[in-house]
């Protein structure tokens, strides 16, 4: 580095506060000007809702799409860390995967049996059978889960199908929703963001409640059918009510009740996940479906 | 050499977006480094150079900083733009040659910021830790920001 820097003096390089004298009547009324134009084009634009609706999408692409092409190199070299580690353990891998195989195709033989069950039962019930959900796989780019920020940032988009508002999943349980789709890029709004809002179930009990995020990591439970019959411990589980989340999918575990107040504990190991699942979910059908199941019950 | 002087001009700019980039996907802990990690260089750029960093600039970055973090747009180039406004006022009564009394007024200065911010976003703790880190990691940031910054203009 030091053939490229030409020193002029020998002194000790020193930055030197207010080089300049600032004090000018000019940049005063510059700044003014600037405060009020930003206040009154910041409110028009607020008050205008589908044109800063169009505004955020196009920054938010803009930016995610920065940030992508800043954290792949790292990515990269992370990954190539990685196989190698997986390929200096390539024996170990294969027998685990071969295990794991098996217990999945053991698995899909029991739940072969159980969607023909499910079938027939539909049938009499007269609950149409709507198309199966597809699902898609992709990648977290940007994971801030730091108490403050809490959303995802996965490598798809637009171009790969999927829309606003599709549950987001990892085999633990509930990650979010989408909450913006680029063309290449996608938040996933998270489960306990202040923002996000769940319908759910707990598993024993039977309590319809909504799963609100609060910024903290213990997202809580409100409008509780009834607060005293919840235990601790108790799993919750989506309500499939809404029309974003199908039934059944595994949220949490109630972790404290104090003061009426409860605390659900999310299965999803946040920190460490590194792909998401995308339900493709037909919200037509799906309200349909559940319009349906309502009726029959 | 023109054109370099040019290029330079954007330091500041490119420093802060770096740190955002950068310190996006961070924590220490359960804990933020954003906010209060990318008001270290625009504090230093405010304090010594702040002709590499006007207006627009700071809107700019604020904008996208909203935009990339999901909040309010806007939000934070208004708090960065006052953050211009008083460091117009503070920079005459700082000097080099008091390290401390610089840091010691980046304390203020985040701890104000990151209060405000707190009133749009429920933050608690993940503020006050960020506030933390970005006073632990000042003298490191700065004395990275300094070197960068008077060896490249020593070179133009």
């Amino acid at each position: 580095m030091s053939f490229f820097i030409r020193h002029k003096k020998s002194a000790a390089l020193k930055p030197k506060a207010n080089p300049y004298p600032s004090r000018s009547p000019r940049w005063r009324y510059r700044l003014g000007f600037t405060l009020i134009a930003i206040g009154l084009l910041g409110g028009i634009l607020r008050l205008h809702k589908p044109f800063y609706d169009g505004i955020e999408q196009r920054l938010f692409e803009g930016t995610a799409w920065i940030q992508a092409g800043f954290i792949h190199p790292f990515q990269e070299t992370r990954a190539l860390l990685k196989n190698t580690h997986v390929f200096m353990h390539l024996r170990e891998e294969y027998e685990r995967l071969s295990q794991e195989n098996e217990k999945l195709k053991w698995q899909l033989q029991t739940l072969g049996a159980l969607h023909h069950e499910n079938g027939i039962l539909r049938q009499h019930l007269h609950i149409p059978i709507v198309e199966q959900c597809g699902h898609l796989t992709a990648k977290i780019l940007s994971s801030p889960y730091d108490g403050l920020h809490h959303f995802f940032l996965i490598a798809s988009g637009d171009k790969d199908g999927i829309e606003k508002e599709q549950p987001v999943i990892v085999k633990e349980g509930v990650v979010g929703r989408l909450e913006k789709v680029g063309a290449h890029v996608s938040r996933v709004l998270l489960l306990n963001d202040s923002n996000s809002r769940i319908p759910v179930i707990t598993s024993t009990s039977q309590q319809k409640a909504i799963l609100a995020g609060d910024g903290t990591f213990l997202p809580t439970l409100v409008y509780v059918g009834d607060v005293r019959k919840i235990q601790q411990g108790e799993q919750v589980l989506t309500s499939g009510m809404g029309g974003i989340f199908p039934a059944g999918l595994p949220v949490g575990i109630v972790d404290e009740i104090t003061n009426n107040k409860i605390r659900v504990r999310p299965y999803v190991p946040f920190k460490s996940i590194e792909w998401v699942h995308i339900l493709r979910l037909h919200p037509e059908g799906f309200r349909e479906e559940l319009n349906a199941a309502l009726r029959a019950e | 050499m023109k054109i370099f002087l040019h290029t330079l001009k954007t330091l500041p700019f490119l420093t802060v977006l770096f740190i955002i980039l950068g310190g996006c996907s961070l924590r220490i802990g359960n804990y933020p480094l954003l906010p209060a990690l990318f008001l270290i260089p625009i504090y230093y750029w405010l304090i010594f150079r702040p002709d590499w960093l006007p207006l627009w600039s700071l809107f700019g970055i604020g904008i996208f900083y909203d935009a990339l973090m999901g909040s309010e747009l806007g939000f934070s180039s208004l708090l960065l733009v006052l953050s211009g406004l008083i460091g117009y006022y503070i920079r005459p009564i700082l000097s080099s040659q008091h390290f401390f009394l610089i840091w010691g007024i980046f304390c203020c200065y985040s701890l104000c910021y990151l209060m405000i911010y707190g009133l749009l976003f429920s933050g608690g703790w993940a503020l006050l830790f960020s506030w933390a880190y970005g006073i632990v990691l000042y003298p490191l940031v700065a004395w990275s920001l300094s070197h960068l910054h008077l060896r490249l203009q020593s070179y133009v």
